[in-house]
């Protein structure tokens, strides 16, 4: 437990570091800094797009609004699979840096959630403009919207600390990841609204057990719907605070022996 | 005097490099197969009752073959390995000396780099902006300083490397095979560098290089490691031809 304290401590010492690996990566993407930001946010879009296509056109099927609705889930999403793919190879990726500077690892991880943080943040002023062409309900439950996204925080850290380990002692991780994610998207009331297409007696496991699914409803809610976040919102908390927990205990046991794992 | 850095019956193994890094397929496999105990993990071990100390202002040469443990004994210093065995009591803070360029973003300038590689090593902003002048005239890259390093020759690229690490630097310095930078000239002028900072600034340092002489003409102790175990301590000289006569 010590240890654990001690390493939050020395993460806490060395915030300057993840600010200047968060800057750095950002002066990266952002070096070209219209084409930047057009190309961090074509993923989205494309990805909005074809589902669009899919669903609305193809199958006549969607709720009103549904491009919107989806895109103010898929921002979050995004978020979400940035930091967790990025992190899973954010250490044995800097091999080299590992082997000769000691340094809590852990900011390898953190910074790589705080960039997708940041984009995440910039997307969402591509999201104000579709606001308004597809008349969401903008009110004052905007004011849910910097809650929501530190449980989203919270839960991806702890999550990218958990997939940063695995990474380094797992090598077959990123494939499995892959699909796992695709699984956990669908799973996830992005395509779907999950109070219209959840059958009522699954709806309470189904929101209890997917830490995101209340996630991306509420975010739905406050952008688009002009409601307040869903009730099962405090699920997620208590599993970001888990998650969170268990991510950080796990990376500090393993933390010691990771220059000499990679 | 009490020594700067106590080395206690240390000891460091490493997986065997097999068995390095398991996939989740072979480990669903053992479970699949209620295999409950993996078979036992094989260790090397990379360094085995090393003892020693290191005391303050004194430079310490480590000599040895490759894949002796050199560079894992430096590593340990500098906080990178925890000991499986034993174990170091070091009372100062220690910088290593990045091998040149190591954390360099390519895509970034120089000026950039050399905050990167600073706030990396432990320093904050503030003690880097007081010896960022002297890091960049040492490294004498004039205006490509604001240039990204990727347009850098290589020995442009050790040179910033090299200059950073030595203005940049805490009690206890760790260098490791270096004192090849850049040209001719540039190789004098760092050798003087670090000699000024060995003699005149009284820094500890810790070398470890296959280059017999500058281990001779700089440090004034030395250690032979060999598999792992110390062979030898003592006067350079006497150091230095012990392991030769043994090869």
């Amino acid at each position: 437990m010590t240890s654990v304290l001690n390493n939050i401590r020395s993460i806490w010492r060395r915030r300057q570091l993840i600010r200047y690996f968060v800057a750095t990566d950002l002066k990266l993407i952002y070096n070209n800094k219209l084409l930047g930001y057009v190309w961090t946010l074509l993923d989205p879009v494309m990805m909005m797009l074809v589902y669009t296509l899919l669903v609305v056109v193809i199958f006549k099927r969607g709720e009103p609004r549904f491009p919107v609705l989806l895109f103010s889930a898929l921002l979050a999403w995004r978020w979400f699979t940035f930091s967790i793919v990025g992190s899973v190879k954010s250490v044995t990726g800097k091999a080299k840096l590992v082997k000769s500077v000691n340094f809590p690892k852990a900011t390898l991880p953190i910074s790589r959630v705080l960039v997708g943080l940041a984009n995440y943040l910039f997307a969402l002023i591509a999201l104000v403009p579709m606001l308004f062409a597809f008349k969401a309900s903008i009110g004052f439950q905007l004011l849910w919207l910097p809650l929501l996204i530190a449980i989203q925080l919270l839960f991806t850290l702890g999550a990218a600390l958990i997939s940063a380990v695995l990474g380094i002692y797992y090598r077959d991780i990123e494939n499995i990841l892959q699909f796992s994610l695709k699984m956990w998207f669908y799973l996830s009331p992005a395509l779907y609204s999950a109070r219209d297409r959840i059958p009522e007696q699954y709806l309470g496991v189904y929101m209890t057990f997917n830490p995101l699914a209340p996630l991306l409803e509420s975010y739905k809610n406050v952008l688009v719907r002009g409601q307040n976040p869903d009730g099962y919102i405090v699920y997620s908390l208590v599993w970001s605070l888990l998650v969170f927990a268990a991510g950080i205990y796990l990376f500090s046991v393993k933390e010691p022996y990771m220059a000499r794992d990679i | 005097m009490k020594p700067v850095v106590e080395v206690r019956d240390l000891g460091i193994r490493f997986p065997w490099k097999a068995d390095r890094r398991r996939t989740l397929k072979k480990a669903l496999g053992d479970v699949l197969r209620l295999r409950r105990k993996r078979p036992g993990r094989k260790w090397v071990w990379a360094l085995r009752n090393v003892e020693f100390d290191i005391y303050r202002g004194e430079t310490l040469g480590i000599i040895g073959r490759n894949g002796s443990g050199k560079t894992t004994l430096l590593r340990t210093i500098a906080g990178i390995y925890r000991p499986d065995e034993g174990e170091i009591n070091v009372r100062a803070t220690v910088s290593p000396l990045l091998s040149l360029g190591t954390g360099f973003q390519q895509e970034l300038s120089g000026i950039d780099n050399i905050y990167i590689n600073g706030v990396l090593l432990g320093f904050s902003e503030r003690e880097i902006e007081k010896v960022l002048d002297d890091i960049v005239n040492f490294a004498e890259l004039g205006d490509f300083i604001d240039a990204p390093v990727k347009t850098y020759s290589s020995g442009m690229t050790a040179r910033l490397g090299f200059s950073i690490a030595v203005h940049l630097r805490r009690d206890v310095m760790l260098i490791d095979e270096i004192l090849g930078v850049g040209d001719a000239r540039f190789r004098k002028k760092s050798e003087e560098k670090l000699k000024e900072l060995i003699y005149d600034d009284g820094r500890t340092v810790v070398l470890v290089s296959h280059s017999l002489n500058s281990v001779k003409r700089m440090a004034n102790r030395a250690i032979w490691i060999d598999g792992g175990t110390i062979k030898s301590v003592g006067d350079p000289e006497t150091v230095i031809n012990e392991y030769l006569s043994s090869s």
